[in-house]
């Protein structure tokens, strides 16, 4: 995709956290990604679907009130929490430019559903707090949600960006020598040549 | 006869395995069972003396009710006459370990979920059981959901569990 003309190439939205040990090198670092589609989870995972129901006339509906459905449901959820912390999940490397390390889950094995929820047992191995696996998973969980106060920052953040941009910008003019000039708006005089005066706009801070 | 209001009662039809069951929700309805004895009477020199019962009777059992809908364990649920006839796919008859000539039966279960009014607002389950029940009639208009149904339970009385 292009934006003026300009590739964009800013990638998903990352966001980094570092729990604090004895030494730096001993500090554990962790950036959250964005997780860009979901096609490898519903590989592993399909979504369930809702058992049928008779009803009169003898046609089959779908029951998404159905217990059993609302568990496996429940459940989908949970699983695509867990998977999402997992996938979204890199490790920091120690020196600038580096490319991040991936995480080697021990128990966690991403074809086996099963086992995605293990990522708090090997963080508690880890010697990661409750606190801090909150504090992470919340993170991941930021990362890849729309969150309404964060888009209101950055979009606040945007608008200030665009206002303190230069204030006069100019439009690459030609002089028309064939266009007359006309009197000034209300008798007003202007410092600039008219050649500069041309295409300007003047920007309000 | 003894009559059961079926009013917003769930009537499940169960299979041997107990895996397999299709789940009733009715609208309006009746069931009604008759339990039969056979006692014989011993009189000693004329005068009425003991009573002997004889061979057990099975369960009348007949029910008419409108359906509002049905579930079942599977994704889609069989007809209940798939479900009667045991043409239902995986469905084995109840009574099929020790009887594999006769005709298909199912455990046939009503559950009747009875609020309580009173400090401990909870509900009592009623729940009647009809072992190996096998239909001598049925009509069952799927366009009008309703059910009209005779057969026996072979047991001489239901088992009723209230809890």
């Amino acid at each position: 995709m292009k934006i003026g003309g300009k590739k964009v190439l800013h990638g998903p939205a990352t966001e980094i956290i570092v729990f604090a040990r004895e030494d730096v090198e001993s500090s554990l670092a962790f950036r959250a990604t964005a997780m860009l589609d979901k096609s490898e989870f519903d590989k592993f995972c399909p979504m369930p679907k809702p058992p049928k129901m008779r009803v009169k006339g003898g046609n089959l509906v779908e029951n998404p009130d159905d217990p059993k459905f609302k568990v496996a449901l429940d459940q989908y959820n949970k699983n695509f929490m867990d998977y999402m912390f997992v996938s979204s999940l890199t490790a920091l490397p120690l020196k600038e430019g580096e490319p991040d390390l991936p995480i080697e889950w021990e128990k966690v094995k991403i074809p086996d559903k099963h086992t995605w929820h293990f990522w708090e047992d090997e963080l508690k191995e880890a010697g990661l707090s409750d606190m801090e696996r909150k504090r992470l998973f919340n993170t991941v969980m930021g990362v890849n949600s729309l969150n309404e106060a964060k888009m209101d920052e950055a979009r606040a953040s945007f608008l200030q960006r665009q206002r303190e941009e230069p204030e006069v910008l100019s439009f690459p003019t030609d002089e028309r020598n064939d266009t007359p000039s006309g009197e000034h708006v209300n008798g007003s005089a202007s410092d600039l040549p008219e050649s500069q005066n041309a295409g300007t706009i003047l920007m309000k801070k | 006869m003894i009559p059961i209001d079926l009013k917003n009662c769930q009537l499940y039809l169960i299979d041997g395995t107990g895996n397999n069951f299709i789940a009733i929700r009715i609208g309006e309805g009746t069931l009604t069972y008759s339990v039969k004895r056979d006692i014989q009477q011993r009189k000693s020199r004329g005068n009425l003396w003991q009573l002997r019962e004889g061979e057990q009777q099975p369960t009348d059992v007949q029910f008419q009710f409108v359906w509002d809908f049905i579930t079942s364990s599977g994704d889609e649920p069989p007809t209940i006459e798939d479900v009667l006839y045991g043409t239902a796919e995986g469905w084995v008859s109840a009574s099929n370990s020790f009887d594999q000539t006769g005709p298909f039966t199912v455990n046939l279960q009503i559950v009747n979920t009875v609020p309580c009014f009173g400090p401990s607002h909870g509900s009592e389950m009623e729940t009647h059981n009809f072992p190996l029940f096998a239909f001598t009639s049925l009509d069952h208009s799927l366009k009008d959901a309703t059910v009209d149904c005779k057969g026996v339970s072979n047991r001489p009385r239901p088992i009723v569990i209230r809890s």
